[in-house]
């Protein structure tokens, strides 16, 4: 379908305006929500994704095709609330105590939700407790957690073990990612992965919850 | 091995003359910094920010804290006493309005309230509180250690950084694709700001004191400085030299010792323009946390060195006679790491006769 290639270039391209006038054609050419989720705002991210591991897009064209992908997100959500499509999976994502920086936090909430993934955004300088209180209230699937610094990223075996206090450990996966983080830091506190960037992140979510 | 306060004139000249021969190209072995403390008196992440001091607690308390502090360090091989006037990353952005808060052993700046790039306006302000309390941080160091200490300039941050803090990175990010004119000009305004910060704390740099120094670990004879630009580890190439390298040559233009803070993998991408950079004297390559040590990058180390470009590196003592053994001492400033600090005067007399022995 045309419209669906146009929709996928145009979140691609990053052109917000475009994503939605062609996501609302689409919608009134009587084109699924789920169809045009799943065959042009999944793979235009996924697109993205690969341009940014290889090197051709960086973070300011990855925002923007995530922002027009939001665009799109946004004129689909109230079809998909009343069709049978659920979300690939829920993710709970925070950069740690201690910790303002969000960049990397964002690009992968993005990401994730442009996989079709369920966002719950807990933000900056989240506490242990923040990540406890939303696998128990929101049941989530995975916690994600982001920390820049070596003096921060501590906070996150910390995390680990408030989950492990709550009771709540075995219900998510746990994964992790920043700058200053490495596999064997994810092993040495027990997170279940580790990704080095947003598109990555994606891949360690869907291989975690064994999502197609 | 000296302390702080027993260097003497003749170390202050050993000094001067090996620095100058090394900025020469005309030292045949590497620099070596290794700096330790007394046990027990290493201090804990972010002592160093001055943000966490009361702005009305007098600059003569503060400065004899740190006095204390200094007497407990000891210098080997090049290294030289110093102190500089930290008050984070980028302090401009304070000085340009951006809110300041100290918490977690560093210093966060907030974003400027306005809901686009084009409604920032920037303008010195000579009684901005931050920029007030710098000079006063730096004349009362001057005042106390002229002559036995260099006092090195506060961290005046990279021109898109000090834009980053002001505007909040993510807007920013945006901002370089849907305004690019907004953003070449606001950088523009921020590099004459920053030469004129710059230039304000040089004049008040005092006579006594031997050399300049920043942040970072080299030592040069007159303006001297390390220039950086975070941000760049998240933009291509065609963004850097269209928003950082004019006003990189700008700075190095005005600097007689100017260098580049090469901070993670990502910026590798500008290397190559970064090297083209006549002016620029040398590299500073930080591999980022979580990385393998400077040691593990002798391509890049090569690169740079090839280049005609200085090149200085945090290392372990190890990794200093591992790229001396494998491309050569020369042109290269080792700074060493003691993480552990466990680094004990034999352990420095051992790395000596090696460094000795493998630069021969």
């Amino acid at each position: 379908m045309e419209t669906l290639e146009s929709i996928r270039k145009a979140i691609i391209e990053g052109q917000a305006k475009e994503v939605e006038q062609q996501v609302q054609a689409a919608l009134e050419d009587g084109a699924a929500a789920a169809t045009i989720l799943h065959e042009a705002l999944i793979p235009a991210m996924e697109e993205v994704g690969r341009l940014y591991e290889e090197g051709e897009y960086f973070v300011p064209e990855m925002l923007i095709a995530a922002r027009a992908m939001k665009t799109g997100l946004a004129l689909l959500k109230p079809h998909l609330i009343g069709s049978d499509i659920r979300p690939a999976g829920k993710v709970a994502i925070a950069t740690v105590q201690g910790d303002l920086h969000d960049i990397g936090k964002n690009l992968v909430s993005l990401m994730l939700e442009g996989a079709g993934f369920e966002i719950i955004d807990l933000g900056v300088n989240a506490e242990p407790e923040k990540f406890v209180e939303a696998v128990q209230q929101h049941q989530v699937d995975v916690v994600a957690m982001s920390a820049l610094l070596t003096t921060t990223m501590t906070r996150m075996k910390d995390t680990i073990q408030a989950l492990e206090a709550a009771g709540v450990r075995q219900q998510v996966k746990v994964i992790i990612g920043g700058a200053p983080i490495t596999q064997a830091f994810a092993d040495e506190i027990g997170a279940d992965g580790y990704a080095p960037d947003a598109s990555q992140a994606v891949t360690l979510t869907r291989q975690l919850l064994a999502v197609t | 091995m000296t302390r702080c306060f027993a260097f003497t004139e003749s170390d202050w000249l050993r000094i001067e003359n090996d620095w100058r021969a090394w900025w020469d190209g005309e030292l045949e072995r590497p620099l070596v910094t290794i700096v330790t403390r007394d046990p027990g008196t290493y201090p804990e992440p972010g002592d160093d920010f001055l943000t966490r001091f009361p702005l009305n607690q007098p600059a003569s308390e503060i400065i004899d804290y740190f006095h204390k502090r200094l007497e407990t360090v000891h210098y080997y091989g090049d290294a030289y006493p110093k102190w500089w006037v930290n008050f984070g990353a980028g302090i401009v952005a304070a000085f340009l309005g951006a809110g300041v808060e100290y918490s977690t052993g560093t210093t966060w700046f907030h974003p400027l309230p306005v809901d686009s790039l084009a409604d920032i306006r920037l303008a010195y302000d000579a009684d901005n509180v931050w920029w007030r309390r710098v000079q006063e941080m730096t004349c009362a160091a001057a005042d106390r250690w002229a002559g036995q200490v260099v006092i090195g300039y506060t961290d005046l941050g990279g021109n898109m950084d000090i834009l980053a803090s002001l505007r909040g990175t993510q807007n920013l990010l945006f901002d370089c694709i849907e305004s690019p004119d907004i953003v070449s000009e606001l950088v523009d305004q921020i590099t004459a700001l920053w030469l004129r910060y710059f230039d304000a704390l040089e004049a008040l740099m005092p006579p006594a004191q031997h050399g300049r120094a920043a942040w970072a670990p080299p030592w040069s004879p007159s303006r001297g400085y390390m220039l950086q630009s975070d941000f760049s580890y998240m933009i291509s190439p065609a963004m850097f030299e269209r928003f950082v390298l004019p006003d990189l040559i700008t700075c190095c233009d005005a600097l007689d010792y100017p260098f580049y803070h090469m901070d993670g993998r990502g910026q590798l991408v500008h290397l190559d323009m970064l090297l083209s950079i006549e002016k620029l004297r040398g590299i500073q390559w930080q591999p980022g946390d979580g990385q393998p040590l400077a040691d593990q990058w002798l391509g890049i180390l090569r690169r740079i060195r090839e280049a005609g470009k200085l090149c200085q590196v945090f290392v372990t003592l190890d990794g200093a006679l591992t790229i001396t053994r494998e491309l050569g001492g020369k042109g290269f400033l080792f700074d060493i790491l003691d993480q552990g600090r466990t680094i004990t005067p034999q352990q420095v007399d051992a790395f000596y006769e090696e460094l000795n022995r493998v630069c021969i």
